[in-house]
Formats: structure tokens, C-alpha cells, sequence
């Protein structure tokens, strides 16, 4: 039973020493720039972006190397020839704070940061060589991301540049406490990506945990923040997502001031927050945007859909094929018409509907935007009347699966939508092999999964499961900002009080 | 490692798959029976008449049918099965909303044919149970008025005249206690066959599981409010005047509004049991072609008058609980809790018929509707 272990159980090894990270000699700069830049050129694989350059400083042979796949010509203008132009008579030094070039004397470093998008200048007889950044760079503006709408509140969201989703966040925090720790991950991508947090607020015992787990990571490939996901995250196998993704910085900016950490990753706009709890998924920065009432309302529906989206069509599965019983005698006649003709099982009739429309949602996410619609109607419309008319399926069902599908849907968070579509089916199953047992046994599988799962050391069913009764009230339901006085325990913040109580006021009635 | 994977997947697969224990119940594989007729035949066997819907399989229109099957047999559930074969389908008696009884199978006792319902879980319980003049196979295949199928039309019956107070909100659940307790007794509701229709007649009252008497609407419509069993409305009307120019200013029709029962049991030397059963009643007047209901004494004079006529009714009604043995108010249970000496030594079926009953029935008029 080694392999469910393993399969189970993610960094839950003792931390291991760190993988040997190649470090290369360091390569102090050769005194000619011939040499140099052959040096360079070998390193490189003679690639054919790889330009040099003369330029000629009074005084001085030089020579600069870029790759042009990765520069901005105007930048080069910009940066090295003006300064040589208008210090036509200053000395050298002048010119080089002008460029605002870096001195470097490792070349190992140099090419790095040449493929990065640097150019590098190399002068006759010198032992340093100087680096300019002339990288040119192309970012998404900053939209509403199209998966995590709202009604009201901020429409920000983050781009695929960590520097700038590093600024959305920071632009809402100003806090000297705010602080920023930057990996560089992948042995063959070398992607940025940095973890934020609060120092006076998150965990210092959770922070070490994801430094750790984030610094194990020894893969070639990392090229987004979702691949990071998989090497950090408790259980991989489980159905549940233990990191809440996200791409609002407002979300971001909640979670950080409760203490929890949030990573970004170069070339993805999503964050992962850590630790989460089960709950988190049913939230949604609109709640916030509401009055308490009706975010309260709004909540408790969705985190109700969690039960219908993942028990609705099971349990139509066993009251038709076992319990028939328990249906109200006026409702019995019409259901008992509608699938009196139907050729199938209701398990057959059920998972073909549910996957009809698994199938119509995956095919109206690749499609462009008018024909996804024209997929909806056809999908919707057309098979679901069609289908019913030729006794295939019956009205029930078709209404069940229905609303099991937007049940689904109302999740703010797609990964949890994913998980709890993909659930439905094992307990679908149950429901017709075994009726309402069926159900309560898987229902109780799921139960004790959730209750045993943990994220990042805090338990993933909080504050259910350990039960904290203080922390209910922003769960299930959203009580007032102000009565939300402390912080929820289960990311174990430093500080629990976010508000002062308030002083209790004479009022006076003039 | 993978080989334990494999492993698992095979054993799971062939436990869910192989075992063949698959003991689902199809809905669309069964026939709902939604009432049911039991009868004693002249020769004593049992008779029982089904009916049996015909649900149709189209989605829109589903205008549903019934057919009325008949079997004869020994046992309840016996009839079960012969009526099984006749039928295209599952019989299923589980969503059963009325089973009616024939007035010759009720005086014989009904423990025994309904044991089946009691013994089976997947019975319905909530099944309204109701006893009929003649023979309950009569009164299902008699044509009824309307299109409603025999079960709902039994049932909005039954479930009306409950609403009215007229008879007793009983099922096969709610009698099987009083059937079985030394202590207590049941009605049923009685329907007879009218000319046109069946309709409610009053109620038939039980001693044991035995079916010993019967009332008629008005009187059962005291009857169940002193054992303190208003339900929704309860009217009646009255004969108060002998004189009057038109006939209707003889009569008045009050509802009752409220409701307060005082029941006494006591025991004088060890044997005599007397009951004084006190009964307040706030009405309502609804029709009073007489008029003048703001003189004041004329109010209490109606008072008075409804009270002694209530009064007088309420005597006729514990007359004939006694004669019929019915412990209909739980008198047995008060005797054996407060006197469970005494109760010891009584033979209850013989010593209730000696039980004076002391009825008084205080009538008060609380409203008399929005004319003056």
C-alpha cells in the first residue's frame, strides 16, 4: 500500500537537504572583448539572436552583446548611444551613470542576464563589464479577469507580470510590514516567483513551512504559478483544492490581512492563497461589497448548492430506483408518467445528461465567444427538448441535472466547481447501486476525507471541524464589518484582534 | 505498489459489479395500488378490491387511470399476490392513500387482515382508513361523479370532513395503538352509499378491533369535541324555536370557536365510576333568520337554550358509547393511572358499560357577524 501513501501523502518527507543546485564556477571577465564575447557566444550556443555591437567611447574599444529577440531597440537608443552622444567629451564614468549600467565581474552571472534582456558592454583592458537593461516587455493591461466577476467593488486584476501584480497588491497595503520573499524556480525556466505576506500577521511556523516546501521544488519546468500548485500542496490526489487561486488583488489583499500567504508566479495571473479552508472557496469578495444581510443571504445559498450540487441527482437516482416511497403522493403521478417510458436505468439516463453537459460546458469554453453561445442554445435548448421527445430522458431528470448544473456554477471558485462536478458521479453511482445508504456511506467518505484533510498544517474543514464557534460568523453567513472583531483562527495569525471593542456610548436624543 | 492499485480496483469492481445482489425497485416497474377494499364474502372468505393506477407515458397530458381489480382469498397478504398476477406490473400497495373496509369484515374485528401493513415497512401508514355500509367492492366500483381516480376522491372525501370536524384525522398508524390498548378505543369514519354518491355518514365506533356501532354526522361531530378534537372548523345547525312564521327562523347554525374540555373520572367505593365530562364552548352564530342577536338577553337566552340542547345530545351520545362499548375518550387509561387498584379488579369490556357519564355542555356566544 506504499504507492496510496505516496499518492496521498505530499510534503509530508522530512524536509530533505536542499538539491543540489548547479552552482557554476564563477568566470572573472577576460581582458580583451574579443575574448569576451567569444566567451559568451560559446555559452550561448552561438544563437543566432545573440547581436554585438560596436560603439565607439572616446577613448576606449567597445563592444555590446544583446539578443534582440528579447530587447527594445528604442530602449537601446535610449540607453546606451544618447549618453555616448551627449558625453561626447565627458569621461567614461559620466557616461556609464547615465546608461545606468550595472558593474558585474562574473560572466556566468552576465549571461544570465543577457538572456534575460540585458544588453552587456564590454571595454578593452577592463576587469568589469557593465550591464544595461534595455529588456523590452510586453504587459496585459490591468482588466477584470473573466473568471472571478463581480457586481460591485474593485474591477482590478492581475496581469501576467509579477513586478505589476506585486504593485496591485502593494498600491492596498501600504505597510512597512508588507513583505516580499523571491524564488526562482525551475532548473530550465528560472521563473520569478515571490510570496507575500504580512510579517506582524502570518505565522511564523507557516511561513517557514512554505519556504520550505517551495525551495524542495527541484523540476525543470515551472513556468507558471498553477505548476507550483501540485509540488506544494498537502494531498495531490484529494478531490478537494487545498490553494485558493485567484486573480483579484482584492481577494488577495483580504486573505493577506488574515494572516495567510499568497504566492505569484512570472507569466500567470493567478495567486495561490495558503492556507485555505473549505469555506474560503464559497466566498467571494461580493459578500464584502453587500450589506451583511444580503451577503449573508447570498452566501448561505451557495454554500446550500455545495449539498444539492453534489447530492441532487444522486438522490433522485435512489428515491426512483429504491425509495420510491418517500415521494409525496401528489408528486408521484407526474413523475411516475414522465419516466414510465424511458428505455434506461435512471443511473444510464443520469450520467448521459450529466455528461451531455459536461460536455457542452467543455466545448462552449474553447469556442470563441459567439459560437459558445450558439454551442449553449443548441446544447441546451435544442438536445434537452429533443432528448425528453424521444423518450430518452425523461422531464425529471433533465430538470434535476438542471439544476444541478447551475448549482455548480454559483462556486466563486472554478477549481472547487471542478472537484465537486467531478464528485457527483462516485456518489451517483453509489445512489444506484445502494439507495440512501449508498449515498450516506460516500456522503460519509467525503465527510471524514474533508475532516482528516489539512492545508499547510491548518485543518481544512475549520471552523466545522474543529468546531470554533466564534468563527462561524464570517462562514456560512457574513455578519457586519464591525462585528467581525477577530481574525478567523485557522491560519494561526499573530495577532487575533482586528478592531478595537467598541466604547459603549450614552446615546443622547436631541 | 501498482500491483495493490490493481488490486483494489479489481476487488471493488467485482464486489460492486459480480455479486448480483442488486435489489433495486424501479418505479416505473411498479403498479400503484391507491385504494384498497376488503369485504367478507357470505362464505367468510375474504374479499379484496384494488384499484390499480394506469399511469400514462406521455410527458404532457398525463390524464391517469384506474382499473378496479377484485381477488378472493384467506389473508390480506395472499390477496396481495393473487391480485399481483392479474395485474401488468409490481403490485405495490406502498403510496396506498385509502383502504376501505366493509361493514361485515368491521364487526368481525379488522386486526387480523391489517396485520400485512403493520408487519411490512415499506407499507403506507399514512393510508386513511374508513368503514362503509355494504361492502367496500360496492362502493369502489360504484361510478363516481367526476374524473378523479377512486383514491383521491376516497381521500379528498375523508380529508374534507375532517377539516369539518365531522370525523375523527385517523390512519392506519393513529388506530393501531388504541386497537391494541385495553384502555382506549378508535372511530373510524362510516361511509354509506347514497342513491348518488358515496358520502360521509358519520362514524363507526370500535371496541377493541371490533366494529360495534355507529353516528350520525351531528352527533359525531360532538362526539369529537368532547374528546376535545376540534380541527379546523366545526358547524352545526339546531332546532332552538317551535314557533316561527317561516321554517328556517326555527333553526340556528353556530360554529365553534374555541374549545375547552374538562373530563373527570372518579371512583366511589372502588367500583362506582363516574365521569363528569365538562365541555365550554365558544361559538360563533353564522345563520339566525330570527334576528335581534344585540339584545343582549336575547343572547343569553340562545345561550341557555343551545346549552340544554347540547347538553341533551351529549347525554344521547355517551348512551350510546356505552351500549356500543366504546372507550372512545380514554376513560381505561385515566382508571388504570389514577386508580390502578380498582383497575385490577375490573374486567373492563363488562364494567364499562357501567361508567355514568355526567355531560354538560356551557355554550357562549362570542360573535354574531358583521350584521346588527
Amino acid at each position: 500500500m506504499g504507492f496510496f501513501k505516496e499518492m496521498l501523502n505530499n510534503n509530508r518527507r522530512k524536509s530533505r537537504p536542499m538539491p543540489g543546485k548547479s552552482t557554476l564556477t564563477p568566470r572573472p571577465v577576460f581582458p580583451t572583448v574579443q575574448e569576451n564575447i567569444q566567451y559568451l557566444k560559446e555559452a550561448l550556443f552561438h544563437t543566432d539572436d545573440l547581436v554585438r555591437q560596436k560603439v565607439s567611447i572616446p577613448g576606449y574599444t567597445s563592444e555590446f552583446l544583446f539578443m534582440y529577440t528579447m530587447c527594445d531597440q528604442s530602449k537601446i537608443r535610449e540607453e546606451i548611444f544618447k549618453p555616448i552622444l551627449e558625453n561626447k567629451d565627458g569621461d567614461l564614468e559620466g557616461i556609464l551613470i547615465s546608461m545606468r549600467a550595472n558593474k558585474h565581474d562574473d560572466l556566468e552571472k552576465v549571461i544570465d542576464l543577457v538572456v534575460k534582456g540585458n544588453a552587456v558592454l564590454f571595454i578593452e583592458g577592463m576587469e568589469d563589464c557593465f550591464v544595461i537593461e534595455v529588456g523590452s516587455s510586453h504587459v496585459r493591461n490591468v482588466t477584470e479577469p473573466n473568471n472571478e466577476k463581480v457586481v460591485e467593488g474593485s474591477h482590478e486584476g492581475f496581469v501576467e507580470s509579477v513586478s505589476i501584480n506585486l504593485q496591485l497588491v502593494r498600491k492596498h497595503i501600504e505597510n512597512r510590514n508588507l513583505v516580499v520573499k523571491r524564488y526562482k524556480l525551475g532548473n530550465e525556466t528560472k521563473i520569478e516567483a515571490v510570496i507575500v505576506y504580512l510579517q506582524n500577521l502570518a505565522n511564523p511556523e507557516l511561513i517557514e513551512e512554505v519556504d520550505r516546501r517551495i525551495q524542495n521544488i527541484d523540476a525543470d519546468n515551472i513556468s507558471s504559478s498553477e505548476f507550483i500548485e501540485e509540488y506544494i500542496e498537502d494531498k495531490t490526489f484529494s478531490p478537494f483544492p487545498q490553494l485558493l487561486h485567484t486573480e483579484r488583488p482584492d481577494r488577495v489583499i483580504g486573505n493577506l490581512l488574515e494572516g495567510r500567504v499568497a504566492l505569484l508566479a512570472e507569466g500567470s495571473p493567478t495567486a495561490l492563497i495558503m492556507p485555505v479552508t473549505f469555506f474560503a472557496f464559497y466566498q467571494s469578495p461580493d459578500d464584502y461589497s453587500f450589506r451583511s444581510l444580503q451577503g449573508s443571504f447570498i452566501r448561505f445559498i451557495r454554500v446550500c448548492s455545495f449539498v444539492f450540487a453534489i447530492a441532487l441527482p444522486a438522490y433522485y437516482i435512489a428515491v426512483v430506483s429504491f425509495h420510491y416511497e418517500v415521494i409525496p403522493e401528489d408528486l408521484l403521478l407526474p413523475i411516475k408518467s414522465s419516466i414510465e417510458n424511458i428505455p434506461f436505468q435512471p443511473i444510464l439516463e443520469a450520467l448521459f445528461m450529466e455528461l451531455t453537459i459536461e460536455l457542452l460546458r467543455e466545448a462552449g469554453i474553447r469556442l470563441p465567444g459567439p459560437v459558445g453561445q450558439t454551442i449553449g442554445i443548441v446544447g441546451g435548448l435544442v438536445i434537452g427538448d429533443a432528448v425528453v421527445k424521444a423518450g430518452l430522458v425523461s422531464n425529471t431528470m433533465i430538470i434535476v441535472v438542471a439544476l444541478t448544473a447551475i448549482a455548480s456554477f454559483v462556486v466563486p471558485s472554478h477549481e472547487m466547481s471542478a472537484s465537486v462536478r467531478m464528485l457527483r458521479f462516485p456518489i451517483m453511482v453509489a445512489a444506484s447501486l445502494f439507495g440512501f445508504i449508498g449515498i450516506v456511506y460516500s456522503l460519509m467518505i467525503i465527510l471524514i476525507h474533508l475532516c482528516s484533510l489539512e492545508s499547510f498544517g491548518t485543518p481544512y474543514l475549520a471552523p466545522i471541524a474543529p468546531f470554533r464557534w466564534k468563527d462561524l460568523k464570517d462562514t456560512i453567513i457574513r455578519m457586519p464589518q464591525w462585528a467581525l472583531r477577530q481574525r478567523s483562527q485557522d491560519p494561526a495569525p499573530q495577532k487575533l484582534n482586528q478592531q478595537s471593542q467598541p466604547v459603549e456610548e450614552e446615546r443622547s436624543d436631541d | 505498489m501498482r500491483t495493490g492499485l490493481i488490486l483494489f480496483a479489481t476487488c471493488f469492481l467485482a464486489a460492486t459489479l459480480l455479486s448480483g445482489c442488486w435489489d433495486q425497485q424501479l418505479l416505473k416497474d411498479i403498479r400503484i395500488v391507491d385504494a384498497s377494499g376488503l369485504d367478507l364474502d357470505p362464505e367468510g372468505k375474504l374479499q379484496a378490491t384494488s384499484s390499480v393506477l394506469e399511469v400514462s407515458g406521455s410527458q404532457s397530458g398525463n390524464k391517469s387511470l384506474d382499473e378496479i381489480q377484485t381477488g378472493k382469498g384467506n389473508t390480506t397478504r395472499q390477496l396481495r399476490d393473487i391480485l399481483d398476477r392479474k395485474i401488468s406490473g409490481i403490485y405495490s400497495a406502498s403510496k396506498l392513500r385509502v383502504t376501505l373496509m366493509g361493514e361485515a369484515l368491521a364487526r368481525q374485528g379488522i386486526y387480523p387482515y391489517l396485520d400485512v401493513y403493520y408487519r411490512d415497512p415499506s407499507s403506507a401508514l399514512n393510508a386513511r382508513i374508513a368503514v362503509v355500509e355494504g361492502t367496500a367492492h360496492d362502493i369502489l366500483t360504484f361510478k363516481k361523479p367526476g374524473t378523479k381516480l377512486v383514491g383521491e376522491y376516497f381521500n379528498k372525501l375523508i380529508s374534507s370532513a375532517e377539516r369539518r370536524t365531522i370525523i375523527p384525522a385517523v390512519n392506519l398508524q393513529l388506530i393501531c395503538p388504541p386497537m391494541l390498548d385495553p384502555g382506549d378505543a378508535f372511530a373510524l369514519p362510516y361511509i354509506s352509499k347514497d342513491t348518488t354518491s358515496p358520502s360521509i355518514y358519520g362514524i363507526a365506533l370500535f371496541s377493541g378491533d371490533k366494529m360495534t356501532g355507529t353516528l350520525k354526522s351531528e352527533d359525531s361531530m360532538l362526539y369529537l369535541l368532547m374528546a376535545d378534537k376540534l380541527a379546523k372548523t366545526a358547524s352545526v345547525t339546531l332546532k332552538i324555536n317551535e314557533e316561527g312564521s317561516q321554517n328556517p327562523e326555527k333553526y340556528i347554525a353556530i360554529d365553534i370557536q374555541k374549545l375547552k374540555r374538562k373530563l373527570k373520572v372518579n371512583v366511589q367505593n372502588n367500583r362506582n365510576i363516574k365521569v363528569t365530562l365538562d365541555l365550554k364552548l365558544k361559538i360563533a352564530v353564522v345563520e339566525y333568520a330570527k334576528d335581534h342577536l344585540n339584545d343582549k338577553r336575547n343572547l343569553t337566552q340562545l345561550d341557555k337554550k343551545l346549552s340544554e340542547e347540547l347538553t341533551r345530545r351529549a347525554q344521547v351520545i355517551t348512551q350510546k358509547m356505552l351500549q356500543a362499548k366504546h372507550d372512545g375518550f380514554g376513560i381505561g387509561r385515566r382508571v388504570m393511572a389514577y386508580y390502578p387498584n380498582t383497575w385490577k379488579k375490573l374486567h373492563w369490556l363488562e364494567d364499562y358499560p357501567k361508567v355514568e357519564f355526567v355531560p354538560k355542555v356551557t355554550v357562549k356566544i362570542v360573535k354574531h357577524g358583521i350584521m346588527n
